[in-house]
This record gives structure tokens, C-alpha cells and sequence, in this order.
């Protein structure tokens, strides 16, 4: 895929090439917009909202990382979503089990777990880890979003956000930090060897 | 204990530690300093094992599908696009007729100025001349000896001491046109010489007035009869009342437009662009 021609050709009118960058960039997207909004409905309106709004200021793409240009457009959206349902809160419909008890996080079962009770630890490990991110401020979230969960190095995440390398590294271990903290509340959770490590800091 | 600066930035140094972002010195201080500090080894450990916690998180796939429709597009892509394209081409649009309307205008030998200074204009200079005219007349009538107040103390005087004042006007006029090297045989002398010489360019510069004096009793100069011909010549309708003319001001209410649709066009962009990313 020849990312700068398919811009071009998307700055001309052409939607399929522009739905080409879509598809390839769609997935890292949406997990973004997951991790940031914790919540998968909140996450598919922002990601969804990102696209539209990245073809519609398309022209406005200056060169460099298209990866980095668009997650900008994907926090963004998350940020102004976020604070659409600050005002006007929503709740999620949670399926409920044969014998009415909610389902906390119907994914779980998507997941290729060996066993549902290995699973189910896993999930609740992953909601325990989302918990936390989740209670960070959006700008130690947004950091910690994109260089731990997504794997971007300082300079793509310092795009991103459109702040200095210095902000992003100061950011990003006070927000390691702060996940580190939460996580000792569920420490019953957490693998023997973090466990551990975690015992021995107190 | 370290104050809370010392351990945001020994934080700092760890977490950048892990992602091997430290600069070779900043490298070798820290490598040192956990060599032997064992709390500080074991804080780097916690770090390192949430960032590993952090990375086993799962990459969560897109639920569907988000490539866009044509109609998707359409609705959203009328709602902004045209509306910036809109206001560019307006604003430039305008300020360029706007540059090229100053320009016509200084062509033409229109003034820059609005019509309202253009009026006053003509007004302030007159108003200038008559300063530097100075109201000489009006010492002259108040003069023992010429007529005026003497005769009666109420600051009028006779029909014969007005007439003797006009006399006494006219004179200079006189001998300016009879003989102008000559000296004036007959100069009052309460009447300094000074005085005299802006009396005279007063005159010469109003001679209608003069004539119209003839036969009348004037009153500083100007005939009680006709004082009100005289106002009416200053009126802006009057043909020697200097006003920009008609298309000089539909220029400049069409400059005020264009100007208008220049600065706001600019500043709706501006506001727009900051809301954008």
C-alpha cells in the first residue's frame, strides 16, 4: 500500500482510496479510542467520528506521519466525546446472564482464552488494568495509551499529542506510576511474580 | 527524604530508563547510582513490570467497519468544507476590490478622507484666513474719532458716522487702485500701520462685499440687507461649496463593505481554523 498516493488520491474525490487508509489504519484506531473512552460504544462513535472528520480535513495534512496525524484526530474525537457524555451521561446496556446477574464485559468471551476460567482471570485482570487507566487524567491516559498499550515510540507519541518529548517522558512515568498504585488494589489479581514485587514495596 | 522534585525526577529518569530514551550521561549516572541503591532497584522493577502489565493489555479489533459512504460524506463534508471555501474566496475577494477601489479612487483625485472631513475642509481653511485676517474692522468702528460709538453710546452710531466708516474702508481700496507706490496723503492716525496693511488684503480679497456695501450702512463690513444671502452661499447645496461628489461617496460606503466582509471573513476563518485541529 502506497500510503502517499492513496492520500493523493483521496485529496482528489476518491473515496475508495481514502477507505483503503481506513481499513489499514481502522483497527489501531479503535483500540485507541477503547483504551482512552473505556468503553466499546463510546469508542466506536469516536472512531467513527475520526474517520469522517479525517477525510473532511484531509487537506489540511501537511506531510509526515499520517499514523500520527490520524490518532491525533482519533484523541481528539475521544476528547470530545468524553466530554459530550460528561454532559449527558450515558449507560452502557450490559446483557445479563440466565439468572439476571449483569454481565460485566461481554468480550471476554471473544477472547481465545485456553479455559473460560483462565479467561475469566485474564478479563479480570484486563478490567482491572483498564480500571486504572480509565482513572488517570486524559492527558496521562492519552500518554500512557499510546506509548504502552500501542507501542509508539516518544517522538510519534509527542506528534500525537502535539507537545515536547520532555512533557511526553514526564507525563508518561507519572502515569506509570499512578497505574502502578491503583493496581496493588487488586493485587489477588495480578500474575505471582507482580505479585510479589508488589508485596515487597511495601 | 527526597523532596517531591529529587523523586519526579528520579521517576522521570526510571521510566525513561525502560524505554532506553536516557542520554548517555543521564545513562551511566543512573546505572551507577542503581548499582548500589537497592529501593531505587526495586522502584525501576515496579516500573518495568506495569509497563509489561500495560503491553499484555489485548489489542482490541475494530467491531466493524468504517470506511465511508459517499452519502456519509456528503452530509458531513457540505456542513464545513464549502463554508470555509466560502468565506476564503470572500474576504480575499474582498480586499482585493477593496486595494483596487483605493486605488480608482487616488487615480481619479479622490480623496482618501471621508465625505464628512472632505466637507469641513473648505470650512477650516476659511476659518484659518479669517484668523489670520484678524478682526481689524471691528477696531476700527470702535475708534473715537471715526464715528460709531461717540455719537450716540450704545455701540451703534449715526447714519453720517457709518457712512464716514464706510468712507474710511473704502479708501485703501482707493488708492491701491489709483496709485499703489504712492503714500496715503490722508492715513488716520489713530490707525497703525500694522493694522492697516491685513485691512486692506481683507479687502482685496472680498471686493463683492465691497460693492455690495455701496449705499448701505454696513455693520462690520457687511450689510444687515444681504447677511442673510451670505449665509446662504455657505451651504453645502450652494454651487461654490466644495463636497465630494456623489460617486466619490458610493465608493467610499462600497470600501466600508468591503472592508467589513474582509476583516470578518479573516476573523470567522481564524476562529474556525482554531477549532479545527
Amino acid at each position: 500500500m502506497d500510503e502517499q498516493v492513496l492520500i493523493q488520491d483521496a485529496l482528489e474525490g476518491n473515496l475508495n482510496a481514502f477507505n483503503n487508509l481506513v481499513l489499514h489504519y481502522q483497527d489501531i484506531a479503535y483500540n485507541v479510542a477503547y483504551r482512552i473512552m473505556g468503553e466499546h460504544g463510546a469508542a466506536d462513535d469516536a472512531a467513527q467520528e475520526a474517520f469522517i472528520s479525517a477525510y473532511e480535513k484531509l487537506d489540511q495534512y501537511r506531510g509526515g506521519s499520517f499514523k500520527a496525524w490520524l490518532l491525533r484526530i482519533v484523541t481528539n474525537a475521544c476528547y470530545d466525546e468524553l466530554r459530550r457524555r460528561q454532559r449527558q451521561p450515558v449507560t452502557p446496556l450490559k446483557p445479563k446472564l440466565d439468572d439476571g446477574e449483569t454481565l460485566e464485559n461481554p468480550y471476554w468471551i471473544e477472547d481465545d482464552s485456553p479455559s473460560p476460567e483462565e479467561g475469566f482471570e485474564e478479563s479480570e485482570l484486563q478490567e482491572a488494568i483498564q480500571h486504572c487507566i480509565n482513572n488517570l487524567d486524559k492527558k496521562f491516559k492519552t500518554i500512557l495509551v499510546l506509548v504502552d498499550v500501542e507501542g509508539l515510540d516518544y517522538k510519534t507519541a509527542s506528534e500525537v499529542v502535539g507537545r515536547p518529548l520532555g512533557t511526553i517522558k514526564s507525563r508518561l512515568a507519572r502515569a506509570r506510576e499512578r497505574v502502578q498504585k491503583c493496581l496493588q488494589g487488586f493485587r489477588e489479581l495480578l500474575p505471582d511474580l507482580f505479585r510479589l514485587s508488589s508485596e515487597e514495596i511495601e | 527524604m527526597k523532596n517531591e522534585r529529587e523523586r519526579i525526577k528520579e521517576l522521570n529518569m526510571l521510566s525513561a530508563y525502560l524505554d532506553n530514551a536516557l542520554k548517555a550521561k543521564e545513562l551511566k549516572e543512573l546505572e551507577s547510582r542503581l548499582e548500589q541503591d537497592l529501593v531505587l532497584r526495586q522502584k525501576l522493577e515496579n516500573l518495568r513490570q506495569t509497563k509489561v502489565l500495560l503491553s499484555r493489555l489485548n489489542r482490541v479489533s475494530a467491531p466493524r467497519n468504517y470506511t465511508l459512504t459517499p452519502d456519509m460524506v456528503k452530509v458531513h463534508g457540505h456542513k464545513t468544507r464549502p463554508m470555509f471555501l466560502t468565506l476564503r474566496l470572500a474576504s480575499s475577494f474582498a480586499a482585493i476590490l477593496l486595494v483596487a477601489l483605493f486605488g480608482v479612487q487616488a487615480l481619479l483625485g479622490g480623496s482618501i478622507l471621508p465625505t464628512g472631513m472632505l466637507a469641513e475642509a473648505p470650512m477650516m481653511e476659511s476659518a484659518r484666513e479669517v484668523s489670520n485676517a484678524s478682526p481689524e474692522p471691528l477696531i476700527l468702528w470702535a475708534e473715537p474719532g471715526l464715528g460709531g460709538a461717540v455719537t450716540d453710546g450704545y455701540g451703534g452710531g449715526s447714519a453720517e458716522s457709518m457712512a464716514e466708516d464706510r468712507v474710511i474702508v473704502e479708501e485703501p481700496v482707493q488708492e491701491e487702485e489709483i496709485a499703489p507706490e504712492e503714500q496715503p496723503v490722508e492715513q488716520p492716525e489713530s490707525l497703525p500701520e500694522a493694522e492697516q496693511a491685513p485691512q486692506e488684503s481683507l479687502e482685496a480679497e472680498n471686493p463683492p462685499m465691497n460693492k455690495d456695501l455701496e449705499g448701505a450702512s454696513p455693520i462690520l463690513g457687511i450689510n444687515p440687507d444681504q447677511s442673510g444671502e451670505v449665509l446662504q452661499r455657505s451651504e453645502p447645496g450652494s454651487p461654490d461649496h466644495k463636497t465630494a461628489p456623489d460617486w466619490l461617496k458610493v465608493i467610499q460606503w462600497i470600501q466600508v463593505g468591503l472592508a467589513v466582509i474582509a476583516v470578518g471573513g479573516g476573523v470567522t476563518l481564524w476562529i474556525l481554523r482554531k477549532k479545527t485541529i
